[in-house]
């Protein structure tokens, strides 16, 4: 009997230890994770966390110099090209390996395999969209350029050293808590990374939104509301810019193809607002006479940042910039003779053909009338605590099949599948162009490096020492026929299919303008003299007008101005509308609340500074506004609603458009009576959920900023931060998304510049340097940074020196 | 019993340095088994001496860190501060000593019977 006893006490304590060491739900395990010899304990940092003197690595060939500035930037000195991006990656796993790691496991859609059954929908989504076959295609590619896959072969080993210096009990806190361990980096990681960062930047399509509009509503209606050049435009190309070439021309099908209302819609689509300002001037306009550059790219406000500072020193290269903690080189930076940074394109490069098969098996396909082959790719997803799924995508020559529409519509299934056509897919080798731009010394090396690149497309801003500036509006865009892709295509006319893409030189691009500036704010990249469309779905006037009225009209700029104009907040949305809705509102008797308000507004000199309560009343008044005039027509999801530029222009152009009516009543409604409507309502729900006008109002409060954790963990975030700026404004700061890095560089005898991030190089949570840079950004300043001319050249900022020699 | 305790202490913060956290277990379990007279006892020593190791740890990295993780897996745990972590630590130590302990001394008494103090 005390045996039994004895044995079911130890059974117990053995169940117990055991299931202490296990994951919990989504709580970690709690003996492992609490105890303070190995677990997260362990992760916060005592000291300044820097090597020491001395540190042998194995796969180093030459000794390289390592400095550590007092904003934890690393400095590189090194001597091989191997050894320099062997380094790169060393340093940059030491601050951010579990962030390498999971980009690139979201990328190839490998999160259930660490986070369970939950995210097998996005993974399924990762597959069948072919993320796995671009990266494959990807390394193919890069396998053809020895020289660059010997670089990713180094960053990889640069990895592996690191994490074989771990033991368990030192992972990156994301591993205890998500109880996980890392595996060995190889290239096609950095080919995910790549893929990653392409998804985001042109992944978003609504073409089978606008396909269904057309279905609906009709061609008429669709050029009306949904016009492929807005009525104001300030395109990235200066207007009247003379093409010099002769266009390749393509052919279009001759009768229209009507396709099918889709009932599916793509899923995981990037953020909308992903976009980025950069501009350049030239000498005449600088108070040194030498360029400036200027560049803030805006995504997803995360922590760990997308961003790594850092300075990579080799033969024939020194630079300094940001780079993507998982691939090489820099991606946004300067050298001593040029600077470079990058917005979005915007340019259409997705796009979805219906797909008729000859049967259910979806091994043939019709195309140019004949039945083609169709291939599989198995795809094999690994799920924690749960059984290994398969799942096989079938791709046409057009990409792989990504949505399928109208499941239940017996007999008439096959008909509705939709095949993804994505410039991602096509083979290309960008590291090559980020490698040419680092050690770019003028304006026809800047030029031979982006002849390299394909996507995602970019407006390259470029200044140099000698007084060149320039943008290219650069990448690989399919040649297209007008408004081919803005619906879904005809998947079996050759016509249909892309013809090619616009050659390299052809390009929109600019050098040295008569205006004496270039800039970029992801807009329409040229007036209509350019010979080929791009697509119809960039970003309205809105930044990239205000970033030019400001270049228009400054002579003598200093680097602090370029700071000055990043932060400016001039909402030009609203200076377009808002005094049309208040004299439509003034003329009525108004409670004295409503008075109240209606003079915050008048009296609003239209930027959307933190402390401002009228950017407040403004949001919630606009949202509603352009809700009630869309939604009785457009209110299904399916459909594609008209931007908010196209709505202003309606309410100052066609006040009596249909559009206004609401038609869900009988009652004919105006665009005036729904002005005031709403502006009462807004008033109402404002003081609903704030409270009585007043400082719960302000601008900061009411939006809220948050900087939240890669994988939304609870707490390694930030939140409530008290920020300027909107979406369509220069500072395009919004609720978790905004400019996640700011540079400036003034070229001349000596480079000079500045940067931020909202984080901080450390992606430690238990780290002092998690997000020091954090308050700085919040204060609208930039860091002056340290550009080492030499391994001597410290300038008193240098904190940490470590020699690293091969072991 | 207070050399018990430091017994307990001290080699369970050298298994903990070499091995894996749940060495820990073993330890208070051996310490249960051949050092203690009476449940009292084991459970007292076993709760105790593991709770007071790892708070000392917990204490120690808390203060020298400024807390800054702490409060983080506070909110982590939507738990109010980060005190009450190092409180969470403090008491899960305890909890799982004790229980080991107690383990240990019940087949401590399979092998010389129940003793009376």
């Amino acid at each position: 009997m005390r045996w039994l006893r004895c044995f079911l006490a130890l059974t117990g304590l053995v169940i117990l230890t055991v299931s202490l060491n296990r994951p919990v739900g989504r709580m970690p395990p709690f003996g492992k994770f609490l105890d303070p010899f190995h677990g997260f304990w362990r992760n916060a940092e005592l000291s300044d966390d820097t090597f020491g003197r001395h540190l042998h690595l194995q796969g180093l060939e030459q000794p390289v110099a390592l400095f550590y500035d007092e904003r934890q930037v690393p400095h590189i000195f090194a001597q091989r090209e191997h050894d320099l991006y062997f380094m790169q990656a060393f340093v940059t796993a030491k601050d951010r390996l579990w962030q390498m790691e999971f980009q690139t496991n979201a990328a190839a859609g490998r999160l259930s395999e660490i986070l369970g059954p939950s995210l097998l929908d996005y993974d399924r989504h990762q597959r069948r969209t072919g993320m796995t076959y671009a990266a494959e295609q990807a390394l193919q590619e890069l396998q053809k350029d020895p020289q660059m896959i010997a670089i990713l072969q180094a960053y990889s080993d640069g990895v592996n050293a690191y994490i074989s210096t771990l033991a368990p009990t030192e992972f990156p806190l994301e591993y205890k808590i998500l109880d996980y361990a890392p595996e060995p980096w190889s290239p096609l990681k950095c080919a995910y990374l790549l893929k990653y960062m392409a998804w985001k930047l042109t992944g978003r399509s609504n073409d089978v939104q606008m396909t269904n509009v057309l279905r609906r509503f009709g061609p008429e209606i669709v050029q009306s509301l949904f016009p492929d050049t807005p009525d104001k435009t300030d395109p990235v190309i200066p207007p009247g810019t003379v093409w010099h070439f002769k266009p390749v021309q393509s052919r279009k099908p001759a009768a229209p193809f009507t396709p099918t209302v889709a009932q599916d819609l793509p899923k995981f689509q990037p953020n909308s607002a992903n976009g980025s300002n950069n501009w350049a001037v030239n000498g005449s306009k600088t108070a040194s006479g030498y360029p400036l550059l200027a560049n803030d790219p805006h995504l997803d406000l995360t922590l760990p940042s997308i961003w790594y500072e850092i300075q990579l020193t080799g033969p024939n290269v020194n630079v300094y910039g940001v780079s993507l903690p998982g691939a090489p080189s820099i991606i946004i930076g300067f050298n001593q003779k040029i600077a470079w940074g990058v917005t979005n394109s915007e340019a259409d490069v997705l796009d979805w053909y219906q797909v008729t098969f000859r049967d259910v098996s979806r091994k043939e396909y019709w195309h140019d009338n004949q039945w083609k082959k169709t291939h599989e790719r198995v795809e094999k997803i690994y799920v924690r605590g749960a059984a290994t799924l398969l799942d096989t995508v079938v791709y046409t020559h057009q990409g792989p099949i990504a949505l399928r529409g109208g499941e239940g519509v017996s007999g008439e299934r096959t008909q509705r599948e939709y095949a993804m056509r994505w410039a991602g897919h096509d083979p290309s080798n960008e590291v090559r162009t980020f490698y040419e731009l680092n050690r770019a010394g003028n304006y026809g090396d800047y030029v031979a490096a982006l002849k390299k690149y394909a996507c995602p497309g970019q407006n390259f801003v470029f200044a140099s020492h000698d007084d060149d500036i320039a943008i290219w509006h650069d990448g690989r865009f399919p040649i297209r026929w007008q408004d081919q892709g803005k619906f879904i295509l005809d998947g079996s006319d050759p016509l249909s299919d892309w013809q090619g893409a616009i050659p390299p030189e052809q390009v929109p691009h600019v050098k040295n303008p008569s205006r004496g500036f270039v800039s970029s704010a992801n807009q329409k990249p040229t007036d209509e003299s350019y010979p080929y469309y791009l697509g119809a779905n960039f970003a309205p006037y809105y930044r990239g007008a205000r970033i030019n009225e400001w270049l228009r009209t400054s002579r003598n700029l200093e680097p602090d101005d370029f700071r000055v104009i990043q932060l400016d907040t001039k909402n030009l949305h609203a200076e377009s509308i808002l005094p049309t809705l208040l004299r439509i509102v003034g003329g009525q008797t108004l409670t004295p609340e409503q008075k109240a308000v209606f003079e915050v507004l008048r009296n609003w000199d239209f930027f959307n500074d933190a402390a401002k309560m009228a950017p407040t009343v403004f949001d919630r008044w606009w949202r509603m506004l352009y809700h009630n005039i869309w939604y009785d027509e457009f209110g299904d999801p399916s459909l594609a609603v008209p931007d908010r530029a196209r709505t202003v222009e309606l309410m100052l152009r066609q006040p009596a458009a249909r559009w206004f009516d609401d038609v869900r009543t009988k009652k004919v409604e105006t665009l005036d009576e729904e002005v005031r409507a709403t502006f009462r309502k807004a008033i109402l729900q404002l003081r609903q959920s704030l409270g009585d006008m007043g400082e719960t109002w302000q601008w900061g409060k009411y939006k809220g900023t948050s900087i939240r954790h890669l994988a939304r963990i609870p707490g390694l975030g930030e939140k409530g931060l008290f920020t300027d700026g909107d979406l369509g404004i220069i500072n395009a700061t919004g609720r978790h998304h905004g400019p996640s890095w700011r540079m400036v560089v003034s070229l001349g005898s000596e480079v000079e510049a500045w940067g931020i991030y909202p984080g901080g190089q450390s992606g430690n949570p238990g780290s002092p340097h998690y997000n020091d840079f954090l308050d700085v950004w919040l204060h609208g300043e930039l860091a002056e940074l340290l550009f080492m001319q030499s391994k001597n050249d410290d300038q008193g900022r240098v904190r940490s020196k470590t020699t690293c020699t091969p072991k | 019993m207070i050399l018990t305790l430091v017994i307990l202490i001290g080699f369970g913060a050298v298994a903990e340095w070499f091995l894996p956290w749940w060495s820990i277990v073993v330890v208070a379990f051996m310490v249960g088994a051949w050092c203690c007279d009476s449940y009292r006892d084991a459970g007292i020593v076993g709760f105790s001496g593991v709770a007071f190791l790892w708070m000392a740890v917990a204490t120690y990295i808390h203060l020298s860190s400024h807390g800054i993780l702490t409060d983080r897996i506070a909110l982590m745990f939507r738990m109010p501060a980060g005190w009450t972590v190092l409180l969470l630590t403090t008491l899960f130590g305890g909890l799982v000593g004790g229980l080991a302990s107690l383990t240990g001394f019940m087949f401590q008494e399979l092998r010389f019977g129940p003793r009376r103090d």
